[in-house]
């Protein structure tokens, strides 16, 4: 087991590794801090000396070799530093500290979203094959279907559209933006009621469509469950369906789910960034859509860090759980 | 054994019989006792013998039974019509610029209405659609074709020797590396330094993040098929690797792909209209169905409805084509991909 | 005669399908007695399996059923699930066909046996019901049954787990126990100790028996009573003697007839038509054709001390040996031309390995293959290319060996291809090859789903024979088929040998099997050859002690006979051993 799951993880390592540097390189080589140095409303130009200086302190000088700027990026992560961020934001704020204050905003939406998404998803994927054909089935069936067709911006959009009628019609609502009321004191139960009530709504978006595609495989892990051997083995020693169901079929069942939970965070944070966009939630989404569209090297090799650490975290959760639930494994 | 698929012996019989006939076979002449002792015990009730679909057949029969399969082509259909005609008929040019009517619901002249920019709704909505759906097929195609060379070759030579799962390993490894990082943050990356050459570099850069999946799929249906003794049967008469790929496994696969490009469809532009929502997919000379829902404004409902029901309609056919194609194949599964 | 346990009335099943209703079971009626053992006896399809499972009401929803079942003097169809699940266990219980996936593999074995004696006697304590566990596998014949009992389905072997299943089955010593195929996926010996194994379980619990099997062999010794089933009705119902020796109907007496029998030499002539075309076809000489003597016919193949060995490797990522299984243990043998050797062993005896080997066509691992007189290592691409059309195979499962999506022809044609053959001598060989093999020249646009087991069978047959082999290399050619279909198979091939004069290497794991077609035996254990010898001398006069084993345990279908062989019995006083824990030390601690 524990052979199993550290192989796994230093595999996961050295995949991150990899991914982060590539995209470093490639960012630093698709993207080019130095056309947006001069504002467009500057006068006079720059003098060469100190444009120098401005490209090189913070490591995006395009004369210096694409892969000494990759070393030094390289050692400076080693000792925890992402460096600072470029392009058109001049105010050279260190990566790290824009990451440490829009993670946990971030996070708080996909954890959340995730868990009850997997769970809501799991329980109605098994339903929805226990009692197939049934009406309950066919409505989630239905459901998740029409979910998935939609993108999630158009998601959201009906979820704020809802919203917003709610509120014209009853004068009650959630709020659309912000995950804060910056007006309302800190720490006061004003403050927090407003924090829970601006989370409901995206959180609603990301577990629902978490939700949709979870439950289609576990729709059909279950079936195949359903038809096994063993499952008949259990109902011949007495066991009613439903008994035989929660005691051999949910763990077998959840076994192959483990794989595609590794990858889903992945998926969820896609879901963050339309939510942060559309929210206008100061999260990860949001920085690296802006640090993106001004040529911010360091800012997006970060974000990609982070996607990347996310990754490697479910994916190792995934197999953790895969061993705890199965011997064959471990 | 529960499944009905154990009762098939029945037909196999009455098939034996017919070809075990003595007189018809010499050679059987010299067993003719042992036949026509069989021959006897086969009741002459016997279940009558399916009639002999071909698989294609079948399959075709089965997918038109499906009523989901009829929406689909139908609404299908309509939308390709409705993207081809639209911009031909209708007055008003994707940019044009409305800005008195600015902010204006549906009207005889307007038929969805004007957004906020003053910029006609249905104009945009009937190019985005063209766009969209380009898109989609095209990144599909590219998309299957780059699953399968992938799949299937790293399926192949994992089972020959050291190098072979060292290549598979380096394919399988390929895969993860693609999905240790959202895809998304890639495609943000590359799209606009592509879109300022041509808004087609769209397809390549989306098939390029998203074949993944469904080469992990196929490798591992490869692996079984290498594995069946008829694979193995060609590789002890001596047929070449690559004939026994194009012969035997990719035939055996073909269903599987044409539904997965189905399903690519509708998974290519739901990716393509997402990026264009943030603003990195298609650029200003183009429109996407993902440029168009852009300009929300959630005061005025008329402004992301009416593309986000053609976005709506448009995926929900093409998925209920593959969905009901999927049926057709394999009627006991629900399978789907993300 | 008492009381029956079990009655089934007008019992018939139906599922809907894509072809219309499929009716599995039609018009079905039996009891079965305190105490007796009833065995229903059909070929795959025949229904005997839904009929089992129509009594346990484990039928899938789909199933339609009418008729009456009851269960001492109950009604089965008028009970719910709850109802059903406090019998099902406790006063029915079942042994499954496949060990392999009728345990849950994320339990342990302890705690599955454990769980039947917990859910029908709640008020047992979970370490009351653990030492239950033990107790019954330590009856069941376990060794170990402490340490095994904590042990995972995946870490027993076949038979085990069949015993495991048995002890589930006793655990609450039921009324009545149904066994579907409980010894088909096993190998011959282990089949014939699990069968021993349950035959003492049920006399010793006296609980009634239903054994569903296609193997005659098995009743025999068995079965009181024998119920033949085919295409979904009952054939004939009777006392097992009266079924064996005088049966009524034809089609249980071709049903006995196909049976292959390891004891058929000292008996004689078979009693059947099928039984004497199998024979006569197995003695080439017998049509006077002159045969020169083995000696003085050339080798086809020859295999000195090969060996295979697979490292067993553990580390991921330094791998360290830490260990070789041995999967070939230097064998040699030679077949000359015409030649029919028969290598027989059980699963992971290594005889697959060895085929392997010797149709790569590279250099093995140490020892050497010659074909033809050539080393195998030392062939070019292009000769290795050529030799493929000389050594040919045929697959064990006639269902995989052929590919779905191409038509007959093609399938036969596409050795030739290779071999350069040009289209017109293609298509004439397609017709030929067909009508060798028994099948029509119009089945070759057809597909392989559309033939059954045998046919397709036929259909490799051909194929391999598609070059004008030298050697074909048979791996388990029938051991997928009825055995009425099987019986026709081996018919044909013994005839295609004697009018080719092709050299057969016959695998299988089946004595009996062989005993008509192959002129010398290969005895196969743990990667050697531990008897080699004319086929007449190994039956008659075995020299291994596996060889004997392996002789004895072929259950033969003979009721007197089959009596007269059981040998192992439960362990009684470990079985009672928790009726009186409380009172007395178990004696067998």
């Amino acid at each position: 087991m524990f052979r199993f799951v550290s192989l796994r993880v230093l595999t996961y390592v050295i995949l991150a590794f990899v991914a982060t540097s590539f995209a470093y390189l490639l960012s630093a080589w698709m993207m080019h801090p130095e056309e947006v140095l001069y504002p467009p409303i500057a006068t006079e130009p720059v003098p060469p000396a100190t444009a120098q200086m401005y490209l090189d302190v913070r490591n995006v000088n395009p004369d210096t070799p694409i892969f000494e700027r990759y070393a030094n990026w390289l050692g400076g992560l080693v000792r925890g530093d992402f460096g600072v961020t470029t392009g058109t934001n001049k105010s050279m704020v260190p990566v790290i500290d824009e990451l440490a204050t829009r993670i946990p905003i971030s996070l708080r939406l996909v954890v959340i979203g995730t868990a009850i998404g997997t769970f809501l998803g799991i329980l109605f994927g098994m339903i929805a094959a226990v009692r197939r054909d049934s009406l309950g089935d066919r409505l989630s069936t239905l459901l998740a279907f029409f979910i998935l067709s939609l993108p999630t911006p158009v998601i959201i959009l009906i979820v704020q559209q809802t919203n917003q009628t709610i509120m014209d019609a009853t004068g009650w609502g959630l709020p659309a933006i912000n995950p804060i009321n910056p007006l309302l004191e800190a720490g006061s139960w004003a403050s927090i009621s407003y924090q829970i009530k601006a989370l409901i709504m995206p959180t609603i978006v990301l577990a629902v469509t978490a939700a949709a595609s979870y439950s289609r495989y576990m729709k059909v892990t279950t079936l195949d469950v359903l038809g096994s051997d063993y499952l008949r083995t259990a109902r011949a020693k007495g066991l009613t369906r439903g008994k035989a169901m929660n005691r051999h079929g949910l763990r077998m069942a959840l076994i192959p789910m483990g794989q595609y939970f590794a990858f889903a965070v992945g998926g969820a944070f896609s879901g963050s960034l339309f939510v942060e966009l559309m929210f206008n939630w100061q999260g990860i989404g949001r920085f690296v859509i802006s640090a993106i569209g001004m040529a911010d090297v360091n800012g997006t090799a970060g974000v990609v860090f982070y996607t990347a650490v996310l990754t490697l975290l479910s994916a190792t959760f995934a197999d953790i759980l895969q061993g705890a639930l199965d011997p064959r494994i471990r | 054994m529960t499944n009905p698929h154990d009762i098939r012996g029945t037909d196999d019989a009455a098939k034996l019989r017919a070809s075990t006939d003595p007189e018809e076979n010499p050679m059987i002449g010299s067993t003719a006792d042992l036949t026509t002792a069989v021959d006897t015990a086969l009741p002459d009730d016997a279940a009558p013998a399916i009639e002999s679909l071909g698989r294609g057949e079948l399959l075709r029969r089965r997918f038109l039974r499906n009523r989901n399969a009829w929406v689909g082509m139908i609404v299908f259909v309509v939308l390709i019509v409705m993207a081809i005609v639209g911009p031909i008929v209708y007055q008003y040019e994707p940019f044009e610029r409305d800005l008195r009517n600015a902010l204006t619901g549906p009207s005889a002249y307007h038929w969805f209405g004007v957004n906020e920019n003053g910029l006609d709704i249905f104009a945009r909505t009937m190019q985005g659609l063209r766009i969209s759906l380009v898109i989609g097929i095209g990144t599909a195609l590219l998309t299957a074709f780059l699953a399968l060379v992938v799949g299937i070759v790293a399926g192949y030579v994992s089972h020959k020797g050291k190098w072979g799962a060292l290549a598979d390993g380096a394919l399988v490894n390929l895969i993860n590396l693609f999905l240790v990082v959202p895809s998304i943050l890639l495609l943000m990356l590359f799209s606009p330094a592509l879109q300022r050459a041509s808004w087609l570099w769209m397809i390549p850069l989306l098939a390029l993040f998203a074949w993944m999946l469904t080469a992990r799929v196929l490798r591992a249906m490869t692996q079984q098929l290498v594995r069946t003794e008829y694979v193995e049967a060609a590789r002890f008469m001596g047929v070449h690797p690559i004939i026994t790929m194009t012969r035997h496994i990719i035939p055996n696969v073909a269903s599987w792909i044409i539904i997965d490009t189905t399903l690519g469809v509708s998974a290519a532009i739901l990716g393509e209209t997402g990026l264009s929502f943030i603003g990195f997919g298609i650029q200003y000379p183009q429109v996407s169905l993902g440029t168009v829902l852009q300009d929300y404004n959630i005061s005025a409902p008329y402004t992301w409805i009416p593309p986000a029901a053609v976005l709506a309609a448009l995926v929900i056919s093409i998925n209920l084509m593959g969905e009901a194609l999927r049926d057709a194949l394999d009627p006991t599964s629900g399978s789907s991909r993300l | 005669m008492s009381e029956p346990i079990l009655s089934v009335r007008d019992l018939s099943v139906t599922f809907p399908s894509e072809y219309g209703t499929v009716h599995a079971v039609q018009n079905l009626s039996y009891e079965v007695h305190k105490g007796e053992a009833l065995a229903i006896v059909g070929e795959s399809g025949s229904g005997k399996s839904v009929s089992s499972l129509a009594v346990m009401g484990l039928l899938p929803r789909t199933a339609t059923i009418t008729g009456g079942i009851e269960m001492m003097g109950q009604d089965l169809f008028a009970m719910d699930d709850r109802q059903l699940s406090k019998l099902r266990g406790n006063t029915i219980s079942m042994v499954f066909q496949d060990p392999l996936s009728a345990l849950t593999p994320v339990f342990r074995v302890g705690q599955q046996i454990a769980e039947v004696v917990r859910i029908h006697h709640p008020e047992t304590s979970a370490k009351q019901a653990e030492k239950r566990a033990v107790e019954l596998l330590e009856a069941v014949g376990i060794p170990e049954p402490m340490r095994r009992a904590n042990q995972y389905p995946h870490e027993y072997s076949g038979g085990m787990r069949q015993r495991a299943m048995i002890a589930m089955a006793i655990a609450n010593e039921p009324e009545l126990i149904i066994a579907d195929e409980p010894t088909t996926a096993l190998d011959v010996t282990i089949q014939a100790q699990v069968m021993d194994l349950l035959k003492s379980a049920q006399e010793m619990i006296g609980a009634a028996t239903v054994l569903i099997t296609h193997d005659m062999g098995v009743v025999a010794g068995f079965a009181d009573r024998v119920l033949v089933m085919k295409d979904s009705r009952m054939v004939e119902l009777g006392a097992v003697d009266d079924i064996f020796y005088t049966p009524q109907e034809d089609y249980t007496r071709n049903l006995l007839a196909a049976v292959p029998r390891v004891d058929a030499g000292e008996s004689g002539r078979s009693r059947s038509v099928a039984g004497a075309a199998l024979q006569k076809l197995a003695e080439p000489g017998d049509d006077g054709q002159e045969i020169a003597p083995r000696e003085e016919r050339p080798i086809v193949l020859e295999v000195e001390e090969l060996h295979k060995v697979y490292p067993i490797t553990k580390g991921a990522i330094v791998r360290r040996k830490v260990g070789e299984q041995r999967a070939v243990d230097g064998i040699s043998f030679d077949i000359r031309q015409g030649e029919c050797l028969a290598l027989v062993g059980e699963s992971g005896c290594g005889k697959t390995t060895t085929l392997m080997e010797i149709m790569q066509l590279r250099t093995p691992q140490q020892g050497v293959i010659r074909i033809d007189g050539t080393e195998t290592g030392s062939l070019s691409r292009k000769e290795r290319a050529a030799l493929r059309s000389d050594v040919t195979m045929v697959f064990q499962d006639p269902m995989a060996s052929l590919d779905p999506r191409m038509p007959i022809a093609d399938i036969i044609k596409e050795p030739m291809r290779v071999q350069g053959y040009s289209a017109e001598r293609m298509n004439e060989r397609v017709d030929w090859l067909l009508s060798m093999v028994g099948l029509l020249p119009e089945h070759a646009a057809r597909f392989p789903t559309e033939f059954s087991g045998g046919q397709r069978q036929r259909v490799g047959v051909a194929r391999a024979l598609a070059c004008d082999p030298k050697l074909i290399i048979l791996d388990e050619p029938t051991s997928a088929l009825d055995v009425t279909v099987q019986a026709g198979v081996l018919a044909m091939l013994a005839d295609l040998r004697a009018r080719l004069g092709v050299s057969f290497l016959f695998v299988s794991h089946d004595l009996s099997v062989v005993r008509h077609i192959s002129d010398r035996i290969a005895v196969m254990q743990r990667g050697r050859i531990v008897e080699l010898g004319e086929t007449e001398d190994v039956f008659t006069d075995p020299q291994h002690p596996y060889s004997r084993e392996l002789l004895s345990a072929v259950p033969i279908p003979d009721p007197e006979v089959a009596r007269t062989r059981r040998r192992e019995a439960i362990d009684r006083s470990a079985f009672d051993g928790a009726d009186k824990t409380a009172s007395s030390p178990d004696p067998t601690a």
